[in-house]
C-alpha cells in the first residue's frame, strides 16, 4: 500500500509580509505567484510516477471566501491527471475552504471522494485486493468547535484504517477547529491519523503516527524551511512515512554579522558574499537581520533614511542575481544592543511615560480610523506590537539624537 | 564643585596662565582674548580631551605641552585635577594637597551623572543658546517655558517638530495626499476591482457544470445515432436485396430434376477417356511412323553381307580360326625371320667352318692333323733355336753398369765444381744416355741356315695339310686350329644346317596351312597379298559382317518392341473404350453426343438451382421476416428515407452540440487562464503590508511624539514646583520686581505687582526672555542641589539692555551665593557692576 497525504495546499493564498519595493523584479513575482502550484503540481507528478494506491487531502485546498477560478481549474486539472491514472482522491474540506454544500457543484472527476460533514467512513479496495478504510468528515463553516473525533468508529475489519482530521489539539477557549486529544486518537485502534490544519510539519505522536504534513508552499515569513508532502507505504509490514519536499520557495531567517564601520556598500558585498556561499538549490525568501559586535553600525547603514537606502541598495543589485543566487531578501532589521540611555537624569520619566504612551489602548486611541481595516487592527491591536513600537520609537530616538553636536566651537 | 585656580600649560593662544577663580567671577575680554579657549580648557580638563592633538582646535600655538590642572573643591575637599593631552582624552593625574595622587576614577565619582553634554545643556550658557530664544516665537517659548525641566530641551523639540512633519506626511485624518491615505484609498480601489474579479468565480462554476451537462449530453446523442444509424444499415441493406427476395419467392415454387451422373465432373471424366484414347491413337500413329523410318533408313544388305549369308556358316566357323591363323601367320613370319637369321649365322658358321661344304675331320683325320702340326711346331723350334745367342743367358747388366757411372760421374762433377763440373756432367750423361740405348735394344736374332731346312720340311707338312684341308673343302689356313676350333665350328655347322632346313621344311607347311586357310574364304584379292594383311582384310570383312549382324539385329529389336507398345496401346484403348461404354450405359445414354445434350440440360438445371441457392443464401431468415413486412418496395423507400432523414437530423445535432461544447471550453479555459483575481489578491497581500509598514511607522513617529512630550511634560513637572518657585523669584529680580508670580495652568500667566495677570503671550519679547533666563537659571539651580558645577556664563546677555544687564548680575551673583558662576563679557560696562576682586581682565 503507498498514499500520499497531504494538506493546506491553499492554492490561491497570495505571499504575505513582502512588499513590492521598487527594486522588486516583476519575474520574481512570477514565481511567487506560481509557486503553490507548481508545488501541487511536483506531487501529483510524483503520485503519478510512484503509482501511489489513493490520495489524502487534509483540508484548506483554497480560499472560500475569496475563490479564485485559477485555483479551483487547476486544482481540478490536476485531479483530472490522477484521474486518468485511477488514482483515488478522498479529499474533506477544511476552515478555508469550507463547502456548505460540501463541494457538489464543482463537478470534480469521477475518481474525488469529498467527505461530507457527518463524519463517514470510505473503504477502498486497493488492487492488490487489501482493504482500506478512511473515515472524516468535512467543515460545513469556518468552524468546527465541537470535538468530533469522539464520533470517529472503532477500527473495524479493514485491513488499514486511517482517520483524517482537519483541526487541532482543544486548548482551553481557543477549540475552534475540531478539537481532539491525541490520547482519544489513540484509543479507536487506528494505523494512521492523516492532519491536516497546521502549516508547520509536525508529528503529534509515533505509534500510531499522527501527522501533520505541513501546507505545501510557505506564504509567510513564520513558515520556514521546506514544505511538501508525506509517502506513507507499508513495506516490511509496518507503516513507513517520508517527507517529501516540493516546495519551490523557501523563507528563511538569516542573520549576518557586520562591522560597525562598514558603509552601505560594504555592507551589501558583504549580504552578497553570504548568500553566494549558501549555494541554495531553491529560491529562499530571506528576512536579514544585520549584527554588529558592538550594536552600532555605520551612520549611513542606520539612519531612518539609510536603513530604507541599505535595502533598496541591496534589493537593486539582488534584482539581476537573484535567479543566479537563488536568494531574495525583502526585509532587513538591524539588531542593535546598545543600552545606552539617552538621558541618565531623566531616564525615570522617560520610563514613567513609556508605560502610558505604549499601551494597547492608546495605540488603539492613536490609530482611531485607521483600526477599520482588520489586517490593520490585526497587526497592531496586541501587547507585542505595542512593545515593537516601543523599540522602534527608542531606536529612532537614539538614532536622531546620537548626531547631535555637543561640542560648541567659537 | 567650585573652582579656584586654572594652570594653563598650553591651551590655544594661552601658554603659561595661572588664573584664580571667586565664587562670583567676572571675566572681561574683548572677542578673540581667550575667554573661550578657557572655557573650552576647563571643559576639556573635567571631560577629557575630544581630539588629539593633529586635530584639535586649541593645541598650543608654541608647541608647549597641551592641558594644565585645575584646582577644584567638592564637599570642602581639595583636589588638583590635572590633564595633558594623550590617548583616551588624556592622562589625567589627580592629586590631593598633600600631594598623593588619587585614582582617576575619582574625578568620575565627583562629576556624577554630569557629562559634557548635560553639563553643556544645564550649566553652560553660551550666547547663542540664549540668542537662539530671542529668535523664538512666543508659542515655542511659551512650549519651552513648559517643558523646561527636560535636558537639552532644544533637541527634543527639534526632533519633535521633524517628527510631527514626518508623521503628516504619512497620514492625516482627513486626508488623501499623505503616503498611507493614498494607499489606503488604492487599497478600497483594489478591494473592489477584487470583488468584480471575483464574479467570474461563479460564472466558471456556472459554465463548467454547464460543460458536464453537455458532455453527457453529447454521449447519449452519440449512442442514440449510432442506433439509428444500425437501423439504417439494416434497411439499406434489406433495400438492396428487396428484388432477390422477390426472384427468391417466386424461385421457390420451381421444381428441378436433377440427374445423376452429369455433372461437369461427369462431362470431365468423359473427355478425359476420349482424351486418353485419342493420345493413344496418336501414340500409336507415331510408333508406326517411326516403325516406317525405320524401314526406309534400314540397311540394305551389301553384296559383301550377301556373300556372308550365302556361306554363313561356313564363314563363322572359319571365322573361329582365324586367330589361330593369325598366330600361324606370326609364328610363320616368326619362323621366317628365324631362317634368315639362322641362314645367315650359317654363313658365318660356313665361314668358322671353312667354307659351306667344309667336312667335318673324323678321328683319323684329326689324328693325323695333329701330327703334322706337331711336327710342324717341332720344326719350328728347331729352327728358331739356332738362331738364338748364349748371350742370351746372361742377363743384360750392360746399361746397368753405364747408367750407374754416368750417375756418379754427375754427382762427382757436383762436388768438384767449377770446370770438373762440367766435364764429368758431360761424361756422366753420356754413358746414362747410353745405357739407355742398351736397354730398349731387342734380342739377337736366330741364324738363316738352319731355317731353310726346316723350311721344307714345314712346307711339306703344308702341303699335307692343305691337301687335307682341299679334301675336306676346308678353306682355312690355320691348320692349328683345325681339329680343335675347325672341328667344332664343322660340326657346329652341320648341326646348323640341319636345323635350318628343318625350319624350312615347317616355313613350308605353315605356309601351305595359311594359304589354304585363305582359299577356303572366296574372298577376292586374297591371294595377292602379305598373310597378314589377308588375314586382316578377312578379320575386318568378318567384323564389318558383325557389325551390319547387330545393327539389323537391333532395328530388328526395336521394330519389335514398337511393335509390341503398339499392341499394347491397342490394349489399352479397348480398354477405355469399354469404360466409355460403360460410362454410357450407366447413363442410360448411346452415345457421348446423346450424353452431351443431356449433359447440357443437366448443366442448365444446376445453375439454376445455384441461382436459387444464392438467392436463399444472400438472404437471411432474419431478412426474410423484415421484408415480410412490407407490402411492397415503396413500403421499405418510405422507411428508408424517414431513417435517413433521422439520421442527417441527429448528425446535425451531434455537430451543433459538439461546437457548443468546444465554445465553452475556450470560455471555461479563458477564465482558468485569467490569472487577474489571484494577481488582485496577491496585490492586495502586497498593499496589506505596505499598509502597515507605513502605519508600523507612522504609529512609531506619533507614539514617539506624544512620548517626547509626556516625557517633557512630566519632567519639567517633576522639577516643576521646585523651578517655579525659584523662577519666580528670579523673574521677580530679573524684572525689577515689577511681575510678582507666575502662575502654570492651562496657560502660563504672570502676575504683576499690581496683581494684574497676563498670558505669557501677553508679555512683550523682551519679557518673555526674562521669563525664560528665569526658568533656565532655575532649572539649573534645582540641579545644582544635586550635581553641584559651576555655571558658566558666556556674553549671555547682548540682547538685554542695559537695565536688564544689571538686573542679570544681580541675579546671578544671588545665584553665586549657592553655585559659583563664572560670567564671560566682552562688555565693559562689567567694570562698573562688579567688586574689583571679582573681576577678571584678559589680555
Amino acid at each position: 500500500m503507498k498514499f500520499i497525504h497531504t494538506a493546506d495546499l491553499h492554492l490561491d493564498t497570495p505571499f504575505d509580509g513582502i512588499k513590492n519595493d521598487l527594486e522588486t523584479p516583476t519575474s520574481l513575482w512570477q514565481t511567487l505567484k506560481n509557486a503553490p502550484y507548481k508545488s501541487f503540481q511536483k506531487i501529483i507528478d510524483q503520485a503519478i510516477n510512484q503509482k501511489i494506491d489513493f490520495m489524502l487531502i487534509a483540508g484548506d485546498v483554497f480560499d472560500s471566501k475569496n475563490q479564485s477560478v485559477k485555483a479551483l481549474s487547476f486544482f481540478i486539472e490536476q485531479i483530472n491527471r490522477l484521474n486518468d491514472a485511477q488514482i483515488p482522491v478522498l479529499l474533506s474540506f477544511g476552515n478555508h475552504d469550507f463547502q456548505p454544500d460540501q463541494g457538489k457543484h464543482f463537478d470534480f472527476p469521477a475518481n474525488v471522494f469529498i467527505f461530507p460533514k457527518e463524519v463517514t467512513t470510505h473503504e477502498l479496495t486497493l488492487h492488490d485486493g487489501k482493504r482500506v478504510a478512511v473515515t472524516s468528515f468535512s467543515y460545513p463553516s469556518q468552524a468546527v468547535t465541537t470535538d468530533l473525533v469522539q464520533d470517529f468508529p472503532l477500527k473495524g475489519n479493514a485491513d488499514y484504517q486511517i482517520g483524517m482530521v482537519h483541526g487541532e489539539i482543544g486548548k482551553d477557549g481557543k477549540d475552534n477547529y475540531a478539537p481532539f486529544t491525541i490520547s482519544e486518537m489513540k484509543s479507536k485502534g487506528y494505523d494512521y491519523w492523516a492532519l491536516g490544519h497546521i502549516h508547520k510539519r509536525s508529528e503529534l505522536n509515533q505509534v500510531p503516527m499522527i501527522e501533520y504534513p505541513g501546507d505545501i508552499q510557505g506564504r509567510h515569513k513564520n513558515e520556514v524551511g521546506e514544505k511538501g508532502y508525506l509517502l506513507v507505504d507499508d513495506q516490511n509490514g509496518h507503516l513507513n512515512k517520508t517527507f517529501v519536499p516540493t516546495s519551490t520557495i523557501i523563507f528563511s531567517p538569516m542573520t549576518i554579522k557586520v562591522d560597525e564601520n562598514m558603509d552601505i556598500t560594504m555592507v551589501v558585498n558583504k549580504i552578497l558574499i553570504t548568500l553566494k556561499d549558501q549555494d541554495f538549490t531553491e529560491l529562499h525568501l530571506i528576512n536579514l537581520t544585520l549584527e554588529s559586535q558592538t550594536g552600532e553600525f555605520s551612520e549611513d547603514v542606520s539612519q531612518r533614511n539609510g536603513h530604507d537606502f541599505l535595502i533598496s541598495n541591496l534589493q537593486r543589485e539582488l534584482s539581476s542575481q537573484y535567479e543566479i543566487l537563488n536568494a531574495w531578501i525583502y526585509e532587513i532589521k538591524l539588531k542593535s544592543n546598545s543600552k545606552k540611555e539617552f538621558s541618565n537624569l531623566d531616564q525615570v520619566f522617560w520610563n514613567q511615560a513609556k508605560v502610558e504612551v505604549f499601551s494597547k489602548e492608546n495605540i488603539a486611541d492613536l490609530a482611531g480610523k485607521l483600526f477599520v481595516d482588520d489586517f490593520i487592527r490585526n497587526e497592531f491591536n496586541s501587547d507585542e506590537s505595542a512593545n515593537g513600537l516601543m523599540q522602534k520609537s527608542e531606536e529612532l530616538i537614539k538614532s536622531e539624537m546620537k548626531g547631535v553636536d555637543t561640542d560648541h566651537a567659537d | 564643585m567650585q573652582i579656584n585656580k586654572i594652570e594653563i600649560f598650553g591651551y590655544g593662544k594661552l601658554s603659561h596662565q595661572v588664573f584664580e577663580f571667586n565664587q562670583f567671577q567676572a571675566i572681561l575680554g574683548a572677542n578673540e582674548a581667550g575667554k573661550t579657549t578657557i572655557i573650552n580648557f576647563i571643559k576639556d580638563v573635567l571631560f577629557g580631551f575630544t581630539k588629539r592633538k593633529a586635530t584639535h582646535p586649541y593645541v598650543p600655538k608654541d608647541k608647549s605641552e597641551m592641558g594644565g590642572r585645575l584646582h577644584i573643591t567638592v564637599d570642602d575637599t581639595a583636589y588638583i585635577i590635572e590633564r595633558v593631552e594623550g590617548k583616551n582624552g588624556g592622562n589625567l593625574k589627580i592629586t590631593d594637597l598633600n600631594e598623593t595622587e588619587m585614582p582617576p576614577e575619582l574625578l568620575k565619582r565627583l562629576l556624577g551623572p554630569i557629562n559634557r553634554e548635560t553639563f553643556d545643556n544645564l550649566f553652560y550658557f553660551g550666547s547663542p543658546n540664549l540668542a537662539e530664544v530671542g529668535k523664538l516665537s512666543k508659542d515655542d517659548l511659551e512650549t519651552r517655558i513648559r517643558q523646561v525641566g527636560v535636558i537639552g530641551i532644544e533637541q527634543w523639540l527639534e526632533l519633535k517638530k521633524s517628527i510631527e512633519k514626518a508623521a503628516d506626511e504619512l497620514y492625516k485624518q482627513r486626508g488623501k495626499k499623505p503616503k498611507l491615505n493614498k494607499a489606503l484609498i488604492e487599497y478600497q480601489e483594489s478591494k473592489e476591482k477584487l470583488s468584480e474579479a471575483q464574479q467570474s468565480y461563479d460564472e466558471y462554476l456556472n459554465l463548467n457544470h454547464q460543460y458536464q451537462e453537455l458532455l453527457q449530453k453529447k454521449q447519449e446523442l452519440k449512442i442514440q445515432r449510432e442506433h439509428t444509424f444500425e437501423q439504417l444499415r439494416t434497411v439499406q441493406a434489406d433495400e438492396q436485396n428487396w428484388n432477390n427476395y422477390v426472384a427468391l419467392d417466386k424461385n421457390k415454387k420451381e421444381q428441378i430434376e436433377l440427374l445423376p451422373g452429369f455433372t461437369t465432373s461427369d462431362l470431365s471424366e468423359f473427355k478425359e477417356l476420349i482424351n486418353q484414347i485419342d493420345f493413344l491413337k496418336a501414340k500409336i500413329r507415331d510408333l508406326q511412323g517411326l516403325i516406317e523410318q525405320q524401314q526406309e533408313k534400314s540397311l540394305k544388305p551389301s553384296a559383301e553381307y550377301n556373300l556372308y549369308l550365302a556361306n554363313q556358316s561356313k564363314f563363322d566357323d572359319l571365322y573361329l580360326q582365324l586367330d589361330t591363323q593369325m598366330k600361324n601367320e606370326r609364328d610363320y613370319e616368326n619362323l621366317k625371320r628365324d631362317l634368315r637369321r639362322q641362314e645367315q649365322d650359317l654363313e658365318l658358321d660356313n665361314e668358322a667352318a671353312g667354307g659351306n661344304d667344309s667336312l667335318e675331320f673324323n678321328d683319323d683325320d684329326q689324328t693325323k692333323i695333329n701330327q703334322l702340326l706337331e711336327e710342324k711346331q717341332a720344326l719350328k723350334t728347331k729352327k728358331t733355336f739356332s738362331k738364338t745367342p748364349i748371350a742370351d743367358d746372361k742377363p743384360n747388366h750392360t746399361w746397368k753398369l753405364l747408367m750407374t757411372i754416368g750417375l756418379g760421374l754427375v754427382v762427382l762433377g757436383f762436388v768438384v765444381g767449377g770446370i770438373g763440373l762440367f766435364t764429368l756432367l758431360l761424361v756422366g750423361l753420356v754413358l746414362v744416355g747410353f745405357g739407355f740405348y742398351l736397354k730398349s735394344q731387342p734380342k739377337s736374332m736366330v741364324s738363316q741356315e738352319q731355317t731353310v731346312d726346316y723350311d721344307d720340311q714345314i712346307n711339306k707338312i703344308n702341303q699335307q695339310l692343305s691337301q687335307i684341308a682341299e679334301d675336306h673343302q676346308i678353306k682355312n689356313d690355320h691348320p692349328e686350329t683345325w681339329t680343335t676350333v675347325l672341328q667344332t665350328s664343322m660340326k657346329k655347322r652341320n648341326q646348323h644346317r640341319q636345323q635350318v632346313e628343318s625350319l624350312k621344311q615347317d616355313l613350308h607347311n605353315d605356309h601351305e596351312k595359311i594359304v589354304s586357310y585363305l582359299n577356303s574364304w572366296s574372298l577376292p584379292n586374297l591371294n595377292n597379298q602379305a598373310f597378314s594383311q589377308s588375314l586382316n582384310q578377312i578379320n575386318q570383312f568378318m567384323l564389318n559382317i558383325h557389325e551390319m549382324k547387330n545393327k539389323i539385329k537391333i532395328q530388328q529389336e526395336k521394330r519389335t518392341e514398337k511393335l509390341n507398345e503398339i499392341s499394347d496401346y491397342q490394349k489399352q484403348i479397348e480398354k477405355i473404350e469399354q469404360a466409355q461404354q460403360d460410362f454410357l450405359k450407366k447413363r442410360n445414354v448411346s452415345s457421348f453426343t446423346e450424353f452431351d445434350q443431356q449433359y447440357q440440360i443437366q448443366q442448365v438445371g444446376q445453375k439454376r438451382k445455384e441461382q436459387i441457392q444464392n438467392l436463399q443464401n444472400s438472404i437471411s431468415s432474419q431478412m426474410i421476416e423484415r421484408l415480410q413486412q412490407y407490402k411492397n418496395f415503396d413500403d421499405l423507400k418510405q422507411k428508408l428515407n424517414k431513417l435517413e432523414r433521422v439520421d442527417r437530423e441527429n448528425s446535425e445535432s451531434l455537430t451543433n452540440l459538439s461546437e457548443k461544447i468546444s465554445s465553452v471550453k475556450i470560455t471555461i479555459d479563458s477564465l482558468a487562464k485569467d490569472g487577474t483575481y489571484d494577481e488582485l489578491r496577491q496585490d492586495l497581500a502586497i498593499q496589506k503590508t505596505e499598509i502597515n509598514d507605513l502605519v508600523s511607522k507612522w504609529l512609531t513617529l506619533k507614539l514617539t511624539d506624544e512620548w517626547i512630550e509626556k516625557v517633557l511634560n512630566l519632567a519639567s513637572h517633576g522639577r516643576f514646583p521646585q523651578v517655579q518657585a525659584l523662577a519666580q523669584k528670579y523673574f521677580n529680580m530679573l524684572t525689577n520686581h515689577h511681575y510678582v508670580s507666575v502662575e502654570y495652568g492651562k496657560k502660563i500667566k504672570v502676575k504683576t505687582e499690581t496683581g494684574t495677570k497676563f498670558d505669557v503671550k501677553e508679555l512683550s519679547k523682551g519679557t518673555m526672555q526674562q521669563l525664560y533666563l528665569a526658568l533656565i537659571f532655575a532649572l539649573t539651580m534645582s540641579f545644582s542641589d544635586e550635581y553641584p558645577m559651576p555655571i558658566i556664563i558666556d556674553d549671555g546677555f547682548v540682547d538685554f539692555d542695559h537695565v536688564r544687564t544689571n538686573a542679570a548680575i544681580e541675579l546671578m551673583k544671588e545665584i553665586s551665593n549657592t553655585t559659583q558662576v563664572i560670567y564671560f563679557t566682552a562688555d565693559d560696562r562689567i567694570e562698573k557692576q562688579v567688586k574689583s576682586e571679582d573681576l577678571l581682565k584678559l589680555s
